[in-house]
């Protein structure tokens, strides 16, 4: 079956900095994959280039047999580890402006999204704490039924409350024909969720498999594998 | 198509209130003063007033792209579907319109004024014709010229801006020096431009004459001002309009395929 | 219901524990309908995948049977639910025996113990 992701000898150099060196990946559809690797292996910056808002400097990314561009950011929803609205929004305007935008926007299961993460529709994105923003970034980008969705780091810096809110919008949101990408530095939170796990180093892919299998054969958690791979 | 213009002016609202409620207060507040300072003064306040309107306008002409290209917002108007040709055309779009809006309510002080001095004073623009009058004799090919000439020449100094924004934010990757590239590619590009002007007027230095006034209305003296027109360099046209157009494609593209988040 | 599962194990291999215990405790009574595994996944925050397989394991070995459209279901085979519970049983005193034989007690002892403690418990 071909991959809904398939990335081959990924390389990409910047501020001189090679931050990815050849990264090959694999995602299936209907699989929750976890990318895991400590702060600067090159998550960021790969999950950049299948959002199609970084190019490579040499290697090949498809993303449903697409290269990055038009075709894929209409299939690709992507949740950013920064504040990205505009600045002047209400919550209810980035509704509006995903349902404008994105023809595969469900703005119903935005607002019950949004009354299940507590979010006032008035209120001002800017005046939103962390938690909050996350909650609202989440709601808005799942919202939509795309095929791919990567998410960069989406347990950051919230609470534990919080959390599990993100935790059951993720799995509630899963189909057997969409698949979702999550970065995380937070492993044991999360690595419940995991069909498969790729493990990051210094811009390759170190180890990869399934999250069941690496348990059988490691006997050990994800949280302990990671400890392991990246001591 | 055009839904990137609607949130971008619906950010800009505020903005716009503030802005107009400011051009309605000085002006009114110059009404207050009409028999107090010469009428020369004032309407040279007005102007005053106009041109810094006009001023912050063209600042957030360019803010409305260069934003979007250096926050974090970039990245939710770049992962959306929407091709670089697209997202450049709204840009432009929305900036003609605040232009618009703003220049219209600086037009309507203005002519405001201009008729209050007609009719107080004999006026003090060196023109003794009536104002509205003045309008209707100048011939329609002329306004239609001048207006389509100054419509191309704003958006290629739109265009050129943005392409400096979007060159520097491409190639530059010291975060330090990307306002300074950014004026240096502008300063470049418009002396190239001026440069590819004069090369092909040179070349081709065929003209045609543009009557400014409208010769049909008899109350028009063919002696008062410009009379008989001016020569407008074809080539010229030409070029200007393929400037733009290459501008547009070439910052288009860039945004497209080239712009490293 | 949070469950706090062990991680070093696979997960699927304790959600097969978790139902069979519930049919040996009769709260999963025979032919009682098991959760989906949207719901089960939900409700447990593990991968909807992980669910399947463990739901596809009981399947497999006759605690379960699916019905299509309706779900999955406990077996109506009171035999097979006295033959976990011996299975169940098996196991806990195995590792007890093994438990007390590695601190030193002998068989007598060991017997003399439980007797002792079940009375109290009583």
């Amino acid at each position: 079956m071909e991959p809904l992701l398939k990335s081959t000898d990924l390389k990409k150099i910047y501020f001189r900095k090679q931050a990815l060196d050849g990264l090959n990946l694999e995602i299936q559809k209907g699989k929750i994959t976890g990318l895991l690797g400590p702060n600067g292996s090159g998550k960021t910056t790969f999950l950049k280039i299948a959002a199609g808002i970084l190019k490579q400097s040499s290697g090949e990314i498809l993303i449903n047999g697409n290269k990055p561009g038009t075709k894929t950011k209409a299939e690709v929803s992507y949740l950013p580890d920064k504040d990205y609205l505009f600045k002047w929004m209400r919550i209810q305007d980035a509704v509006n402006f995903f349902k404008d935008m994105y023809t595969d926007f469900d703005e119903d299961k935005a607002q019950d999204m949004l009354k299940f993460m507590n979010l006032d529709p008035d209120s001002k994105v800017k005046t939103l704490s962390k938690g909050m923003s996350e909650k609202l970034y989440l709601s808005l980008v799942l919202s939509r039924k795309a095929k791919l969705y990567i998410l960069d780091e989406p347990l950051g810096g919230v609470d534990p409350t919080t959390r599990e809110k993100i935790l059951d919008a993720i799995l509630e949101n899963y189909t057997e024909n969409s698949s979702v990408l999550i970065t995380t530095h937070l492993v044991s939170d999360i690595e419940r969720l995991f069909d498969d796990v790729a493990f990051i180093s210094e811009g390759k892919i170190v180890l990869f498999g399934n999250a069941e299998e690496l348990r059988n054969e490691r006997k050990m958690s994800i949280d302990e594998l990671y400890r392991e791979v990246f001591k | 198509m055009f839904k990137l213009v609607k949130y971008d002016l619906q950010g800009y609202f505020k903005d716009f209130l503030i802005m107009i409620s400011a051009i309605v207060i000085l002006n009114v507040a110059l009404f207050t003063r009409v028999n107090v300072w010469s009428s020369g003064s004032i309407l040279a306040l007005n102007m005053a007033i106009g041109f810094a309107a006009e001023i912050i306008v063209v600042i957030w002409n360019v803010k409305l792209f260069s934003r979007d290209i250096r926050e974090d917002t970039s990245i939710l108007l770049f992962t959306l579907p929407k091709s670089g040709k697209n997202i450049l055309m709204n840009k432009i779009v929305t900036a003609l319109i605040q232009m618009v809006i703003v220049q219209f309510v600086i037009f309507i002080f203005t002519a405001m004024w201009i008729q209050i001095f007609k009719v107080v004073q004999g006026g003090i623009i060196d023109i003794k014709i009536p104002f509205f009058q003045f309008i209707k004799s100048v011939s329609p090919k002329f306004a239609l010229f001048t207006f389509l000439a100054i419509l191309v020449i704003y958006i290629t100094f739109l265009l050129t801006i943005y392409i400096s924004i979007t060159l520097s934010k491409v190639a530059i990757k010291n975060r330090k020096f990307g306002n300074l590239g950014s004026f240096a590619i502008f300063v470049i590009l418009c002396i190239t431009q001026g440069k590819i002007d004069e090369l092909f007027s040179e070349i081709f230095p065929q003209t045609f004459k543009l009557n400014i006034l409208n010769l049909d209305i008899p109350s028009v003296n063919p002696n008062n001002i410009v009379a008989n027109g001016i020569d407008i360099n074809i080539a010229s046209i030409f070029v200007s309009v393929a400037v733009l157009i290459l501008l547009f494609y070439a910052t288009a593209y860039l945004l497209e395929n080239k712009l490293d988040l | 219901m949070d469950v706090e599962f062990d991680s070093n194990i696979p997960i699927y291999m304790q959600i097969i524990d978790i139902v069979k215990r519930k049919i040996v405790k009769e709260e999963l009574k025979p032919g009682d309908k098991l959760l989906s595994v949207r719901e089960m996944s939900s409700k447990l925050k593990v991968n909807p995948n992980t669910i399947q397989r463990a739901y596809q394991e009981l399947e497999r070995n006759d605690i379960t049977y699916k019905q299509r459209g309706m779900g999955t279901f406990v077996k109506e085979d009171i035999s097979m639910v006295k033959k976990l519970k011996e299975e169940m049983a098996q196991n806990i005193i195995y590792s007890f025996i093994m438990g007390m034989k590695e601190l030193g007690f002998s068989s007598d002892e060991i017997i003399k113990i439980v007797e002792e403690k079940v009375q109290e418990g009583k």
